[in-house]
């Protein structure tokens, strides 16, 4: 049996991290990515692999639309799809706007029925939070197929509304969308 | 060993155990949400605007599988120094990224548990990577034998 002290000047001459370590290191490293690149063979729709044009790669940046351009347009002409997620948008959005967090776009799009909204609307402008915001350009990417005549990027996004003074609302439920004045019963 | 540092070594042993737990359970759950969701899991690594896209695919394949194998490592006590160490270079480098988007202010998720999960990159996200980092550390320094 060692001595506790003994036992304690051993520990501490070991080194933190020993050539060893560095091996397991790496051989924890190659098993993770065999794993990964080797599982990813098998799978119905692999992730395509050093493919520039692949999932990693960063969308085009899409068409943008300022601000000051939505200042007198009805909630007719323009909708406005808030694509921040929930923590964001309870802080306040653009007044008649919907909202369609990335986190789950399409599904929300395709759960409270937008997408015929979005083809009878003049201009569809995605809101996202700040001027960099690839988010934005993915969920335009995402909505390509749909060929609307007039999509759009909030150039800014929400600072640059919030900041141009246009009608805002936070006092609605960040996942209930408000319903655009054209869609309404008549009155 | 001098007699001012063992107590502080029993101390950093004492915590290891649970912060061993803890991290291993944190770094098993990130690395399932993300297993079977490659394609956007490329994606949220894409947005950081750090790599190139053939990086950012072989990084969506592996990092997942890495977060598993890490916090299995850690929890069932196997080769505990490599294990920590790694855990605290990976987290430091999820830390780097975040502060990175955050000095360009890029409004994006941090695909950090899975690419359904809500959270924007932003302060939280560097304090969860921050602590993380600090628990390898942690583990690192209670100097694990795992001979």
């Amino acid at each position: 049996m060692s001595h506790p002290a003994a036992d304690n000047t051993s520990t501490a001459a070991r080194p933190l991290f020993s050539a060893r370590d560095l091996v397991r290191a790496l051989c924890i490293l190659a098993l993770a990515a065999s794993l990964g690149l080797i599982l990813n063979t098998q799978k119905k729709h692999p992730v395509p692999v050093l493919d520039a044009a692949g999932p990693g790669a960063l969308p085009d940046r899409a068409p943008r639309i300022a601000a000051k351009e939505l200042q007198g347009m009805s909630r007719t002409t323009a909708m406005l799809i808030d694509i921040r997620e929930d923590e964001a948008a309870r802080k306040g959005r653009p007044k008649g706007s919907f909202h369609a967090p990335m986190s789950r776009f399409i599904e929300t799009l395709t759960e409270q029925d937008l997408i015929p909204r979005m083809n009878a609307a003049d201009i569809v402008v995605l809101v996202c939070e700040s001027a960099d915001c690839p988010l934005a350009d993915r969920a335009y990417k995402l909505l390509e197929p749909l060929k609307l005549a007039n999509l759009r990027v909030l150039d800014g996004g929400w600072e640059s509304y919030e900041k141009q003074g246009l009608p805002v609302e936070n006092d609605v439920p960040a996942h209930q969308p408000v319903q655009t004045p054209a869609k309404e019963a008549p009155k | 060993v001098s007699t001012a540092s063992a107590p502080s070594l029993m101390f950093v042993r004492t915590l290891a155990l649970p912060v061993r737990v803890l991290l291993g359970g944190v770094l098993i759950y990130a690395g399932f949400t993300k297993l079977n969701d490659g394609w956007r899991f490329a994606e949220a690594i894409a947005n950081y605007r750090l790599l190139p896209a053939q990086a950012n695919q072989i990084l969506a394949l592996t990092l997942p599988w890495l977060e598993v194998a890490l916090g299995l490592l850690l929890i069932l006590g196997l080769w505990l120094r490599a294990a920590a160490g790694l855990s605290a270079l990976l987290f430091l480098g999820f830390a780097a990224a975040v502060i990175a988007a955050l000095a360009r202010n890029l409004d994006i998720s941090c695909g950090c548990f899975g690419t359904g999960s809500a959270s924007q990159v932003g302060i939280k996200t560097l304090a969860l990577d921050l602590f993380c980092f600090a628990c390898g550390i942690v583990i690192l320094l209670s100097r694990p034998s795992d001979e």
